[in-house]
């Protein structure tokens, strides 16, 4: 029987430290730590790379973590996630996000400066800034409901 | 007379000023009748920022910096002072271009560089090259050879965050495999160092950092903090990634949604103030005047800065074992600090001051509230800090460790450093 593929999540965006990859990794880690299941792509180059490589190996997620480099369109990276993760300090509305709402992929997203010019949507989920415990709550809620929809 | 050990110092820059440790190691060794020369990339434009080097042109004498390879700088200066290298000491330098082609005459760009970025090395004569920091010295190794010297390595911070094992993965090993010994500042360290592939059984000594003490008097009984006299949380170092000051500010942000009056100073500069000044104005720290980024500081301020505070925070993600720690620890400061690293070796958990998990701003912010609110507490971590950095970390013993390090690499003393035993 053909093992069922792990929920899969991507951010999309520069390794600069205004996406919060950080905060992002962290709150992997927490997910991790208590025994979710799922991987992670992080799509993008730049500053942190190494800064971000190495929190990876410190939190003891090499198998879960990946860091890609940017495809020319970074909308593509979309293509296998099952949810598109958002851990910004400062974004913009750029085109992967509305990507991903307008083909109904599940967001969990900081609220950011602008995003409440998004209309609502079942499949965006909103949490404060620098809030590792309600991205972690949310990332994990937003991971057993696609594990639910699945089974 | 026996002669003295020759030793070759080599660093990126020098002097830095957050690498004061590299400046009064220095100074001990030449005080204990080492013949000490540094070799170093680039200039510092920091020297008059030390008054420990006032005047000190023989010190001055003894730094070696590297020819300009880039830019018209290469023209202009780089290959003038080549050339009168080579016109200075013709054989030496001759046998040091034959060296450089026997190792890198696959790579002819990289032989030009070898040559010219290394060229302050000709006509020295070394016992020993110590590469500061290893993450700095993979084009280093091969001169082992050229002097026929020994060659050590310290490990002053962690490697798997070197920009180079993204190119290389073999990195680490590179460096290992020539060392004749390792030094390093933490247990820590050496415990990454063997992951990484470190022959257990080269030789190593563990030498932690040390400072000056008589810069750091015992500081007054702790201040009961008041809404009118809030307690004064202070940190110091690179404004750097691997500080960790956003989780930091995260705590701070909590602690004061607790109700408890702070101001924050953070002492430094560096490529991340952005990051951080952002993270401090998301919170509403800046415009609230809770903190302060001060900027960097000499060295003979930083006791003033430590008086004045009620507690030192320290939120690194990455640390080899962090000297602002036992700074604050000499001055009788309490420490909140993260478990990065080094760390928890420096500071005594719930003994000289309450160590937390690594980005766990929650867990910190418990942490300064907790301490908060019990000067007695504060008052007490402070006087085991002190006690336990006149008894640990002396920069006259650090001297007499690195002196019987470079006696017993040499054979000149009869041991070699720890020498872990081969597996059964």
């Amino acid at each position: 029987m053909k093992a069922a593929r792990l929920v899969a999540l991507v951010s999309i965006g520069d390794l600069h430290w205004s996406m919060g990859y950080d905060y992002l990794l962290a709150a992997y880690a927490r997910l991790h730590q208590a025994g979710i299941l799922f991987t992670a792509r992080i799509v993008g180059a730049g500053s942190l790379a190494s800064e971000l490589r190495f929190s990876i190996g410190d939190m003891g997620l090499h198998s879960i973590v990946q860091i890609a480099a940017p495809p020319a369109d970074p909308v593509i990276a979309l293509a296998d996630a099952d949810m598109l993760v958002i851990a910004s300090h400062r974004d913009t509305l750029r085109p992967p996000l509305r990507a991903a709402l307008d083909r109904g992929l599940t967001v969990v997203t900081t609220a950011f400066a602008g995003i409440e010019a998004l209309p609502a949507s079942d499949t965006l989920t909103t949490v404060p800034i620098r809030d590792m415990r309600a991205l972690t709550e949310a990332l994990h809620a937003r991971i057993a409901s696609a594990e639910r929809a699945r089974a | 007379m026996n002669q003295p050990l020759k030793l070759g110092i080599y660093v990126l820059r020098f002097p830095v000023r957050s690498e004061t440790f590299i400046v009064t190691k220095v100074l001990g060794l030449l005080e204990r009748g080492f013949d000490v020369q540094i070799f170093a990339m680039s200039a510092s434009a920091d020297w008059d920022r030390f008054a420990i080097l006032n005047g000190r042109d023989d010190v001055r004498a003894r730094l070696h910096i590297a020819p300009p390879f880039r830019g018209m700088r290469l023209f202009t200066r780089g290959i003038p002072r080549l050339v009168a290298i080579a016109a200075r000491q013709p054989g030496a330098f001759t046998r040091f271009v034959a060296h450089c082609w026997r190792h890198r005459r696959t790579n002819p760009l990289g032989f030009l560089r070898a040559v010219i970025m290394r060229a302050q090395f000709v006509g020295h004569d070394l016992d020993v090259l110590h590469v500061e920091f290893d993450s700095q010295g993979a084009a280093m190794v091969d001169l082992k050879e050229y002097f026929d010297c020994r060659l050590l390595m310290s490990a002053r911070g962690t490697l798997a965050r070197a920009s180079a094992l993204d190119r290389d993965a073999d990195f680490p090993r590179r460096l290992y495999q020539p060392a004749d010994g390792y030094h390093f500042i933490s247990h820590f360290l050496r415990a990454e160092a063997l992951t990484l592939g470190l022959d257990p059984l080269k030789p190593w000594w563990l030498i932690v950092p040390a400072i000056d003490l008589t810069l750091f008097a015992a500081r007054p009984t702790a201040h009961v903090n008041t809404p009118d006299a809030p307690l004064r949380l202070l940190s110091v170092g690179r404004l750097d990634w691997a500080k960790g000051y956003e989780f930091a500010l995260d705590a701070v942000a909590r602690v004061v949604a607790a109700g408890i009056a702070v101001e924050y100073t953070i002492l430094g500069d560096g490529a991340y103030r952005e990051a951080i000044l952002f993270a401090a104005a998301q919170h509403g720290l800046i415009e609230s005047g809770v903190v302060r980024l001060a900027g960097a500081i000499g060295r003979e301020a930083v006791p003033g800065f430590l008086h004045r505070a009620d507690m030192l925070i320290h939120p690194a993600l990455e640390e080899g074992f962090a000297n602002a720690v036992i700074e604050a620890q000499a001055a009788g400061l309490p420490v909140v600090t993260s478990d990065a690293g080094g760390l928890p070796e420096n500071v005594e958990d719930g003994v000289t001051g309450l160590v937390v998990p690594r980005r766990d701003a929650d867990a910190m912010a418990d942490a300064i509230v907790r301490l908060a609110r019990d000067p007695a507490l504060r008052q007490r971590m402070g006087e085991a800090g002190r006690a336990r950095a006149l008894a640990q970390f002396d920069l006259k013993d650090q001297i007499d460790r690195f002196s019987q390090l470079y006696g017993e690499l040499t054979g000149s003393r009869g041991t070699h450093g720890h020498q872990d035993k081969p597996s059964p």
